[in-house]
């Protein structure tokens, strides 16, 4: 339901804010995390843009995504278009991002 | 004098080729190994012409330490061994850098010759290793393993093969680290191998970086 509701959302502000040609859905389940990447070639945004759309449906998918103790990354920069990751661990499944695990 | 060290992990078939070899004055085994531990422990000691190395060991599989022993300066002259057919390994080991590869279920003499050929620093290539290399020749280009790859986990391993950590690689790909170590899984999932080292000589092998 999260991912279906983010991916609704994401598409709902790439329609509204992006003027993208095109826009992309990419999901995967390898390695115990959910993820669902929505990419688009629109206009991208600027930090301060970010910030305002933060009030907008993004701070909703955020807290979406943490209540499901999943998170949600951002990835855009002016004229570069927008992706937005969802990351959503599956049942009992722990990320861990520390030096420990990476060797 | 040909210096032979055996690693495989049926002591019987290190029996076997221990006195095929036994048979040439040439060569000599300086050692034998069941492991990956193991066969450390002996090139700490000692520096053979020739590895004869199984692919299929329990653990570290003879592909994985293949890879691993290419890493160092001076890699060792490695023939590989295997009782599966040449179709299905021989020239993933030939690409991960052995000299050869060679059927246990082929005829003893050639064990000798192969030997051989690869302590000269040749490859050592069977009829049938020929014909396989040719119809890879002639294969339309071959679709690439890392060709399964996501864009953000094809950037994702080529940052981490660049040496970047990862804080670093987050920051660029404008992610949160846990995203990367997600990204970083499935890629060496994807790609079957288990470390950063190893992802960073198949991006190097591929050009990837």
């Amino acid at each position: 339901m999260v991912v279906y509701r983010t991916a609704q959302e994401a598409l709902t502000n790439v329609l509204k804010h992006a003027q993208a040609q095109s826009v992309r859905l990419e999901l995967s389940d390898l390695e115990g995390v959910l993820t669902l990447e929505v990419s688009d070639d629109g206009r991208g945004a600027s930090a301060a843009e970010l910030a305002k759309l933060q009030s907008f449906g993004l701070l909703g998918l955020r807290e979406r995504a943490q209540g499901a103790g999943g998170w949600i990354d951002v990835v855009t920069a002016p004229g570069q278009g927008l992706t937005l990751i969802l990351s959503l661990p599956l049942a009992g499944v722990q990320v861990e991002a520390q030096a420990a695990d990476w060797e | 004098m040909i210096k032979v060290i055996l690693c495989d992990d049926h002591a019987m078939l290190r029996r076997g080729v221990r006195d095929t070899l036994a048979e040439a004055t040439d060569v000599r085994v300086i050692g034998e190994a069941d492991g990956y531990a193991n066969l450390r422990e002996l090139l700490r000691q000692q520096r053979p012409d020739v590895l004869l190395l199984d692919v299929d060991l329990p653990g570290r599989s003879g592909l994985e330490i293949l890879s691993a022993l290419q890493l160092e300066p001076a890699p060792l002259r490695t023939l590989m061994v295997s009782m599966y057919p040449e179709d299905q390994y021989a020239l993933r080991c030939l690409k991960a850098g052995a000299m050869g590869y060679l059927n246990k279920g082929g005829d003893p003499a050639a064990l000798l010759t192969a030997v051989r050929t690869v302590a000269q620093g040749r490859k050592y290539i069977t009829p049938e290793v020929a014909e396989l290399l040719a119809r890879h020749l002639s294969a339309p280009e071959a679709a690439q393993l890392h060709d399964i790859l996501s864009e953000r986990e094809l950037q994702t391993l080529r940052l981490i093969a660049s040496g970047k950590m990862l804080a670093q690689i987050a920051e660029e790909l404008m992610i949160s680290p846990k995203t990367v170590s997600v990204y970083r899984a499935r890629t060496l999932e994807k790609l079957g191998l288990s470390n950063n080292a190893e992802l960073t000589v198949y991006a190097i092998r591929n050009q990837l970086v």
